[in-house]
């Protein structure tokens, strides 16, 4: 089973795809509600997949992203409320894709990530 | 520059009198001369004709420009005097004779002007003197003269031989002579006595003053040393031919002084009523010239300073010297006053310049410095209108990314839970019962709808990647997701001032919104560029064109919201030739960011 560290600010986000991922065969085993917690969080977990919020009170996903995928090698999906031609960037390694908040489930996150 | 003579424009009261005037002066000398030609009158007509009518055109045009000034009723008396002894002879004998004593008093006319001039008015103590001597030594002279001429060495065969007063009083050839030499030696004296007041006079007057005397100096010696010479000749019992040639000098030196004087007399004056448009012309022409050396200049007055009057109730002049509360200058200065009645400064001047002059400017200059005022005043006012309109636009910038905000983090968050739990709910729905399953797809389904609409609006309100990447990148992703095939002709990336950045996106949206939904355009292009210290940015299309800024409140909208950050916005929309829609915002802009 396949680790999630879920990181967003939104509390209502992170326990509702706790319980969408935790469904669908993930194993969520940590959530973090900002940039510095997340790059903590994955150091200590070193979770497979982080799913991260494209926007965070301290810092941007895209920050974020590169910290932790040098740091821990885990494999970074962004997610947003809006759409990815909102931020007006192109996704780069170590992110492995965008998923819509709306459109998640464990099913959308495989697809990305691969099985 | 020239100075304008004030002429009679205005006045045409006036104008009918002068005219009648003028035609009486004329009709007056031609008259005389007339009757001295005809009548056997001795000496050189053409020349007697010429100074007499000399001194009535002068005295008229004097009158009619400065009325007030006696200087053109001394002038016309003098003339109408020059003329009366020739029209006397149509008088009965004893008036005959007076009249003949008070014409050829006249000269006492000429220390009077000469004495008055420019202002019409006596200004010392021993000119009020030399003034009042002279009419009584002049009447009182030739009143003796009449009085004791010893007619019986007269030729009165001659129709030119004229009633004296010795007719009727004291006939006698030794009190002629002795009252003759009197009257030489004291006419002497009323000359010497003039020169003494006139330099009194000069000694006195300030830098303008002497310059306003010095064509009097001139008027004053040419008729001065004739009636010198006269006298002194008379001394020296000169022969008749003598006395002939001074008398010819003595009319054309009485021929120049009174155009001397009048010319004198307007230079002087400065032509007041011409001061204001002169005044406002030179400030017209050179609006860097200060006020004070514009006036200083018209007035021919270097020293004059503009003293304005601070809140603690301190004088200063224009470069800021102070002028002390108690200073004489400041005493006899002339307040400039604006038409509410407002002191607005003092107009500290030459004490020689002509009072009416002063007047005129320092009502122009109230004028002016009340327009300054005024201009300044709505100036700041047109800065706070500006200053607040772009504070209105970044309040209401703050107020949509707000809102955004609000959208993004609030109701868009709790649809999104929603969402998923619908997911999860359906997927723990039971599988015997479709139709719930069916319900529960179907509402995820309306909501995520509701969800990207939420999106839409948010963006719409104010995109957050304005905010996040700029206006380029703001601006790709909004050619991104239009449906037209947008040509991006330039897109820098560099920064701007946030509300430009805002009221430049919008620009590009709204000309996209607009080109997808009237023009029917084949090719639309966007452009957005720093040219020469500004930000250029078009939207363009080849459609119908034909845009109606009246037709709606979008570009209206757009173009007030262009000038809050003090751009402008044209709209170019020929039909049938495409639209192009093109703002431009100063980046050297305070406060917008």
């Amino acid at each position: 089973m396949r680790t999630v560290l879920i990181v967003d600010d939104h509390d209502s986000f992170r326990a509702w795809a706790r319980r969408v991922l935790s469904d669908e065969g993930f194993d969520v085993i940590g959530e973090a509600p900002n940039g510095a917690s997340a790059i903590s969080l994955a150091r200590d977990l070193r979770p497979d997949i982080v799913l991260l919020d494209m926007v965070l009170p301290d810092m941007t996903g895209v920050d974020v992203a590169a910290e932790v995928g040098t740091s821990t090698g885990a494999t970074i999906v962004l997610t947003s409320s809006r759409d990815l031609a909102d931020f007006g960037i192109e996704l780069r390694s170590p992110v492995a894709g965008f998923l819509p908040k709306a459109e998640l489930s464990g099913l959308a996150l495989e697809r990305l990530v691969g099985r | 520059m020239s100075l304008r003579s004030p002429g009679l424009a205005g006045r045409p009261t006036r104008v009918p009198l002068l005219i009648i005037g003028s035609v009486l002066c004329l009709g007056w000398a031609i008259g005389a001369e007339l009757v001295s030609t005809t009548q056997g009158f001795p000496g050189n007509h053409l020349l007697e004709f010429l100074s007499g009518l000399a001194f009535l055109g002068a005295g008229m045009y004097a009158i009619a420009v400065v009325p007030r000034n006696a200087i053109g009723w001394l002038l016309l008396s003098y003339g109408v005097l020059w003329f009366a002894n020739f029209w006397a002879i149509f008088l009965p004998p004893l008036p005959e004779a007076l009249v003949t004593v008070v014409a050829n008093s006249q000269g006492a006319l000429l220390v009077h002007v000469a004495l008055v001039f420019p202002a019409g008015r006596i200004a010392t103590r021993l000119s009020r003197g030399v003034v009042a001597f002279s009419y009584l030594w002049s009447l009182l002279a030739w009143f003796g003269l009449e009085a004791t001429t010893d007619r019986s060495t007269w030729d009165c065969a001659h129709q030119f031989c004229r009633a004296t007063l010795s007719l009727w009083l004291w006939p006698s050839a030794s009190a002629y002579s002795a009252w003759d030499m009197a009257n030489n030696v004291l006419t002497l004296l009323i000359v010497a006595g003039t020169v003494g007041a006139f330099w009194q006079r000069w000694r006195t007057s300030s830098p303008v003053g002497r310059r306003d005397l010095r064509v009097l100096w001139i008027a004053v010696a040419l008729v001065s040393l004739t009636y010198a010479a006269r006298s002194i000749a008379s001394f020296a019992r000169a022969g008749d031919a003598v006395f002939g040639v001074l008398n010819d000098l003595q009319a054309i030196a009485q021929m120049l002084a009174p155009l001397l004087i009048v010319y004198g007399l307007l230079t002087a004056r400065m032509a007041s009523s011409a001061v204001s448009t002169f005044v406002a012309d030179a400030r017209t022409a050179h609006p860097s010239q200060s006020l004070e050396s514009a006036l200083g200049r018209v007035l021919q007055d270097p020293g004059l300073r503009i003293a304005r009057q601070a809140r603690d109730g301190s004088w200063r002049d224009e470069a800021g010297v102070a002028i002390p509360a108690d200073s004489p200058a400041l005493a006899t200065a002339q307040p400039v006053v604006g038409s509410d009645g407002t002191v607005h400064a003092a107009l500290i001047h030459d004490p020689g310049l002509d009072a009416s002059a002063v007047r005129a400017a320092a009502a122009t200059a109230g004028l002016i410095l009340e327009n300054e005022s005024l201009r300044d005043e709505l100036a700041a006012q047109l800065a706070e209108v500006q200053a607040s309109r772009a504070r209105l636009v970044t309040a209401g910038d703050a107020e949509r990314k707000r809102v955004e905000r609000d959208l993004h983090d609030g109701a868009q968050q709790r649809l999104l839970s929603l969402a998923m739990a619908l997911r999860t709910a359906r997927r723990q729905s039971d599988a015997d019962d479709p139709e719930l399953s069916h319900t529960l797809e179907l509402a995820n389904a309306e909501l995520l709808l509701a969800i990207d609409e939420l999106r839409t609006l948010a963006r719409g309100i104010h995109p957050a990647i304005l905010t996040d990447a700029g206006l380029a990148a703001a601006v790709r992703a909004l050619v991104d997701r239009s449906p037209l095939e947008v040509e991006m002709r330039a897109l820098p990336a560099d920064r701007m001032p946030a509300a430009v950045e805002a009221a430049a996106y919008f620009v590009i949206a709204e000309s996209l919104a607009n080109i997808m939904k009237h023009a029917n355009a084949e090719h639309v292009w966007v452009r957005i560029d720093t040219v020469g210290g500004e930000l250029v940015v078009e939207a363009g299309d080849d459609g119908d064109g034909g845009a109606d800024e009246a037709g709606g409140s979008g570009l209206r909208g757009l173009r007030d919201r262009v000038a809050a950050t003090g751009g402008t916005l044209t709209v170019d929309s020929p039909h049938g030739s495409g639209t192009t829609v093109r703002a431009s915002f100063p980046l050297v802009t305070a406060d917008l960011s």
